[in-house]
């Protein structure tokens, strides 16, 4: 019982901060495309806690949400890339 | 700087909040678990003490049963009855001592009682002077003087031992006797007031207590030899078939009674042989009033019963109708001992056993006839009503009906000594009693929960602790002030040579090597959880895909111009590319063995979260935001 709501706790924490920094940086310096892959992993990382709480451990969604790290793990790259000077 | 306190605070209010939560959700599974722990003993108990006192009655029953309808036993009660010296010693010899002793516990009760308050007291009167067999009694005499103190024949009292004598030489010598040695026996011819001579057989003993002003007092015991008369002629054959049997089957004794209504044999000759059985005490009169309403192969239950005053032990008798030919012929009684029972009652069965644990029975009137284990309560005596006791009774009687298969929580209640406890009740129909078994709820439930919920309060608060611990530890490392975004970290983890290298290689060479990377761990994998025979073989497909990605991630790292960046990015990378390789392990292992606690998926997570924030201020100090 514990362990399930620290799991969650940490994923929400997470979500938070992240959701944080990426919308002051997107809001201030007006990157919006460089900070949705990270306000994307936030609302995913919210999305899993909720998931986690109700207990909906159902094979395919789980498949989606790893997936999705993927996507939004080489979206994150491919813009690196571009910030870089696409060396 | 606001957010920061602000997020700290969610932070802690949020595992507090989860710390609450589960102190109180296992204290309530842990009173869940034990409630169902104590009603499985309970009923575990109750249905196997149940089981064995059935038997012992079932048994009992047999036997009876048995008998009968025996051909033996009916041989002994077809025997013409004699009269009986032997049964009248046995019976008087049996009386003396018990009367012996209620005479002086009376008198210890009560030692400022002179003689004189003793003779105009009835209650010690009914003591001294009590009905033997249906025509003999007890007496008592003078220890010094041998004069008649206590008699049933008022013309008697006075009487010295000299005017005895000249009624009869034997009685005055027996009494002279008692006087000199304390106790003495014999048989001496009587005259009655009808003027008819009857042999008398006495037996005396002088009483272990004096009266309030000193006198000593001596106890007789006299019955008449013609109340007395026995089967004849009981073949040595059927006395040890009879005996055998008794043995055999553990029965106290068996009682052949007569048509007209006397106990004319029995198999270990005691007390009570050749008396009406009407006027016999210990019972068994009372015991025969039952089984005369019998109908033919009827079986009849009484007691129990007190098996002679100053016993401690209970008897029951079980009695059947014996028929000849369709001729009524006699009773058979057994009795049996209880000892039995009480034995299998107080055997201690479980490691649940502690202070408070009864199991007894009571009859249908609610009286406890077994003793308790923790409490010196009388048995035959004490009534036990409380509410198991009164549904078990209205079970018997037809009243309600107890499920013996009821499944939910057991509640607690008062016992008959104010304890609160756990009980069960069964109902033991064939002799109308009712079993109950019971468990201090103290000792059980509530001071076992307590330890438990101590135990988990301080296990979850050393986790908690941990947890502040890690994610303070976690933030002042991430902090580009203090750790990471210091230069002193540069060359100190990989030598200007291997960054150079990873500089300076090429995207596709780095793509390879993350293929090569995830397939080699897919067929490690797969090959050591055996998953292409599972679903979890899907799963890692994605998480595979991602640690790729994350590999390119970590090479590219070195590509980047600033160093910060540099350090964050590749850190990053490999945090993620670790939580999603325990994450593949752990998912292949819930899939081979079954769910695993949440404990082993929180480490990986945190440093996965910590990986992913890690590549958000490598990303922030490349793009300057």
């Amino acid at each position: 019982m514990l362990a399930d709501l620290m799991f969650m706790v940490s994923m929400i924490v997470a979500s938070i901060f992240l959701l944080w920094a990426t919308t002051r940086c997107m809001i201030n310096l007006k990157m919006i495309k460089l900070g949705l892959p990270f306000f994307f992993s936030g609302v995913l990382l919210c999305f899993s806690a909720a998931i986690s709480f109700y207990g909906i451990f159902d094979q395919k969604i789980w498949f989606g949400l790893e997936f999705s790290w993927t996507i939004l793990f080489f979206w994150i790259f491919v813009n690196l890339r571009r910030v870089n000077g696409n060396n | 700087m606001k957010f920061k306190v602000l997020f700290f605070v969610l932070i802690i209010g949020f595992a507090s909040l989860a710390f609450v939560l589960d102190v109180n959700y296992l204290r309530s599974v842990g009173e869940r678990s034990f409630n169902s722990e104590v009603e499985k003993y309970l009923v575990s108990i109750i249905s196997v003490n149940k089981e064995r006192i059935s038997d012992f009655v079932f048994e009992a029953e047999s036997d009876v049963k048995f008998l009968s309808g025996s051909d033996k036993v009916r041989d002994v009660l077809a025997k013409d009855i004699v009269m009986s010296d032997e049964a009248a010693v046995l019976d008087v010899g049996g009386k003396i001592n018990i009367i012996a002793r209620e005479v002086e516990n009376y008198l210890r009760a009560h030692p400022n009682m002179m003689l004189s308050d003793l003779q105009s007291n009835e209650e010690f009167y009914d003591v001294a002077v009590q009905d033997i067999g249906e025509t003999g009694y007890s007496v008592l005499f003078d220890a010094q003087t041998g004069m008649v103190l206590f008699h049933p024949d008022s013309d008697l009292l006075g009487v010295s031992v000299d005017d005895l004598r000249k009624l009869s030489v034997n009685l005055g010598n027996i009494i002279d006797e008692a006087i000199e040695v304390g106790e003495s026996n014999g048989f001496y011819d009587w005259e009655d007031n009808d003027g008819k001579v009857r042999r008398k057989y006495i037996e005396m003993k002088k009483v272990g207590f004096e009266t309030g002003d000193g006198v000593d007092l001596i106890s007789g015991v006299t019955a008449y030899v013609d109340d007395y008369f026995i089967a004849d002629n009981v073949s040595e054959e059927l006395r040890e078939f009879f005996v055998e049997f008794n043995n055999k089957r553990d029965c106290h004794n068996i009682l052949f009674i007569s048509g007209d209504d006397r106990v004319i044999y029995m198999s270990h000759f005691m007390e009570s042989v050749g008396v009406d059985v009407k006027v016999a005490r210990s019972g068994v009169g009372e015991a025969y009033f039952v089984m005369e309403n019998l109908g033919i192969g009827e079986v009849g239950f009484y007691g129990p019963f007190l098996g002679h005053l100053g016993s401690k032990s209970l008897q029951l008798a079980i009695g059947s109708k014996v028929y000849d030919s369709g001729k009524f012929v006699g009773t058979i009684i057994v009795i049996k001992d209880l000892s039995k029972i009480n034995d299998i009652l107080k055997e201690e069965k479980s490691v649940m056993v502690g202070e408070g644990d009864e199991d007894y029975l009571v009859n249908g009137d609610g009286i406890l006839l077994t003793p308790l284990r923790e409490r010196n309560v009388d048995v035959m005596l004490q009534e036990v009503d409380i509410e198991s006791v009164a549904r078990c009774l209205d079970s018997l009687e037809g009243r309600g009906q107890i499920e013996e298969d009821e499944k939910g929580d057991i509640i607690p209640f008062l016992d008959f000594k104010g304890d609160l406890i756990f009980g069960l009740e069964r109902p033991i129909s064939k002799v109308d009693w009712c079993l109950l078994s019971e468990v201090s709820a103290e000792g059980v439930l509530y001071e076992p929960l307590r330890k438990d919920f101590r135990k988990n309060v301080f296990i979850r608060a050393g986790l908690l602790g941990m947890f502040f611990v890690i994610i303070g530890g976690i933030s002042f490392f991430i902090s580009g002030k203090y750790v990471l975004k210091r230069r002193v970290w540069k060359n100190k983890i990989f030598s200007k040579k291997v960054e150079k290298f990873f500089r300076r290689l090429e995207f596709r060479y780095s793509f390879l090597f993350g293929l090569i990377f995830v397939f080699g761990c897919f067929f490690l994998i797969t090959s050591f959880f055996q998953s292409y025979q599972n679903a979890a073989f899907y799963d890692e497909i994605s998480d595979l895909s991602a640690v790729f990605v994350l590999i390119l991630f970590a090479f590219y790292s070195f590509k980047l111009k600033k160093y910060s960046a540099r350090t964050f990015i590749f850190l990053g990378s490999f945090l993620a590319i670790v939580d999603k390789l325990i994450q593949i392990v752990l998912e292949e292992y819930v899939y081979e063995f079954g769910v695993i606690s949440s404990w082993y998926w929180i480490p990986g997570a945190i440093v996965g979260f910590v990986g992913l924030i890690l590549i958000l201020y490598g990303f922030r100090e490349v793009a300057k935001c």
